[in-house]
């Protein structure tokens, strides 16, 4: 069944749209990361125009981390004040990569920079990943019963002016390195796309060393802060959103998470976390391909008009 | 390269008006153009149109001379104009980015040419530009490096809109049924943009222009689809909230129906 998306001006087959974002919420679940990542290069390489496709994801972005926030929450898995101190600062950053977007979308180094962009952070996330991952299964199978490196509770970081006592995560931190994170959290995801999950999850625990129990809620009620303030600045600043495409999204999304959910409570971490780091290195290598392979047609149109005609 | 539209283009019409009043006083014969839809409507379930373009050629009322063939048609049909850039990618520093680019302002959404024969054999290429039947013709201003790339890129602008359907010269889509009797189909296709068109029917006679005949037609979006795209152009905070809380609610909902 076709269906017309008003925004993007395409008639695309509904089935297709939300069995994408089934089988993208399928992976997010198993993973618990936001999908974002995934779902927007997919769109792209099927033939969605990139400005649309990273404008219309963050609405889905946000249907999949209520979810998973709202059950974060139930258990108290939030820290609700250094949730506010990294909102606040990834509206702002969330707001530059708004303007960035648009600028170069005029310039015509939309795509380049959101290949770019992607290539590094899923190039050194998928590695970080797999290097991980693939360390533990292999010490694991030599049986080598060595204690894991517990994180130290002290680093530079801590020795930054302006500090702040969060309750919640038993944290006595600067405010600064909190307020950086935010800010590039939420340049980086509204630029290109993607909650930031992936990126935000390593910085809270390795950087502020935030307690487990709680990384994972606050980080998905600041990507879910973060996206619907994006959401909301695309609209009104390129008019990509297509509500139809978003719903579409959110609807295979949010039902393929939790099947994705189930089966990942039955899988080892490591496991996991080997299988995402291949999938996150997978998606890094298409996009250096398409940067560094000679492109079938050099030449491309674009209408400069924004928003539909 | 810069063409100032008003400078060429006034006098271009002030032309083609004399020249038409001067050909229908010499033949008294008159083009009765029609065609089957005046509105196209885009819902959620648009997957392209057929439209058809029909017409018969009369005399004139009070001329007694008689209708005779042969006779050719062409049809142009355009779509409104939009401003375009073509890019080219380029190998830099090891990888592929855009480098190069032209502007094209006020180009056709649509340019597709119907017509009875090939249309090179209608007429030459000089009465063609003359009279609009190319797409250069019909774009306002071309901002490019230097006039050989503008040339190279018109043809790479042709050659893109064909590949989306968005320009086509069609040389044998328009048929006679009797001698004075043609109809042509026009196929839009399901991405065609939206706007209001214009569809010229040229009629020629031994390679003379005897008459002319223009009619709009309307492409837009309608119900749902048009409701969307007016409130993200109109009321683009309103649609953002609005887009935020349907996020908002189906999360939510995921949430509570799988009690996760």
């Amino acid at each position: 069944m076709q269906v017309y998306l008003p925004i993007a001006e395409l008639s695309v087959n509904i089935f297709f749209l939300i069995g994408m974002g089934g089988a993208v919420g399928f992976l997010s679940g198993l993973f618990g990361v936001g999908g974002g990542f995934l779902l927007t290069p997919l769109l792209i390489f099927t033939g969605i125009p990139a400005p649309v496709a990273v404008a219309s994801v963050t609405g889905q972005v946000v249907a999949a981390s209520t979810s998973g926030a709202l059950s974060y929450y139930r258990h108290g898995g939030i820290d609700f004040h250094l949730a506010m101190y990294l909102v606040f600062a990834g509206v702002i950053g969330a707001f530059f990569g708004v303007s960035t977007f648009s600028a170069l979308r005029g310039a015509g180094q939309l795509d380049l920079v959101i290949s770019l962009g992607y290539l590094i952070f899923l190039g050194s996330i998928g590695s970080l990943l797999v290097y991980e991952a693939v360390g533990t299964l292999v010490r694991r199978t030599k049986n080598k019963n060595r204690p894991l490196k517990v994180p130290g509770k002290h680093n530079w970081v801590h020795g930054l002016p302006l500090r702040v006592r969060f309750k919640r995560s038993n944290l006595y931190v600067s405010i600064l390195p909190v307020l950086g994170i935010g800010l590039f959290i939420g340049f980086v995801g509204s630029l290109l796309g993607i909650g930031g999950g992936f990126i935000l999850v390593p910085a809270l625990v390795y950087i502020l060393r935030v307690p487990g129990n709680v990384v994972i809620g606050t980080s998905l009620l600041q990507v879910l802060a973060i996206m619907a303030a994006t959401t909301i600045l695309h609209a009104v600043n390129s008019q990509t959103v297509d509500i139809v495409f978003a719903l579409s999204l959110m609807v295979g999304g949010v039902t393929g998470a939790q099947f994705g959910a189930a089966i990942g409570q039955k899988m080892r971490g490591e496991q996991t976390r080997a299988l995402l780091g291949f999938i996150v290195l997978a998606v890094a290598l298409r996009f250096a391909y398409s940067l560094l392979v000679t492109p079938s047609d050099p030449f491309s149109i674009t209408a400069i008009t924004l928003g539909a005609g | 390269m810069q063409v100032p539209f008003a400078k060429f283009f006034i006098p271009l019409m002030g032309a083609i008006l004399i020249f038409t009043l001067w050909v229908h006083a010499s033949l008294a014969q008159k083009l009765v153009p029609k065609m089957s839809e005046l509105e196209i409507s885009i819902n959620s379930t648009f997957t392209g149109e057929n439209l058809t373009l029909f017409g018969t050629i009369e005399a004139h009322i009070g001329s007694d001379e008689k209708v005779e063939g042969p006779f050719d048609v062409i049809i142009l049909v355009q779509g409104s104009a939009v401003d375009r850039v073509v890019r080219e990618k380029s190998r830099q520093a090891g990888i592929w980015l855009n480098a190069q680019q032209v502007t094209f302002k006020g180009a056709p959404s649509y340019f597709h040419v119907l017509s009875s024969r090939p249309i090179e054999d209608i007429n030459s290429a000089e009465n063609l530009v003359e009279l609009g039947i190319d797409l250069t013709a019909q774009i306002h201003e071309i901002e490019g490096p230097s006039e050989q790339v503008t040339i190279a890129y018109t043809n790479e602008l042709k050659r893109l809109m064909q590949e989306v359907g968005t320009y086509g010269l069609s040389s044998h889509a328009v048929s006679f049924h009797s001698p004075t009797f043609y109809s042509a189909n026009l196929e839009l296709p399901a991405d065609v943009p939206n706007g209001t068109y214009l569809a010229t029917t040229f009629l020629f006679k031994d390679g003379t222009l005897i008459d002319r005949s223009a009619a709009r037609f309307f492409v837009r979006t309608i119900g749902m689809e048009e409701f969307i795209s007016d409130s993200a152009r109109d009321f683009p905070l309103a649609y953002g909230i609005v887009c935020v809380l349907l996020a908002l609610f189906t999360g939510w909902l995921g949430g509570v129906a799988f009690r996760r």
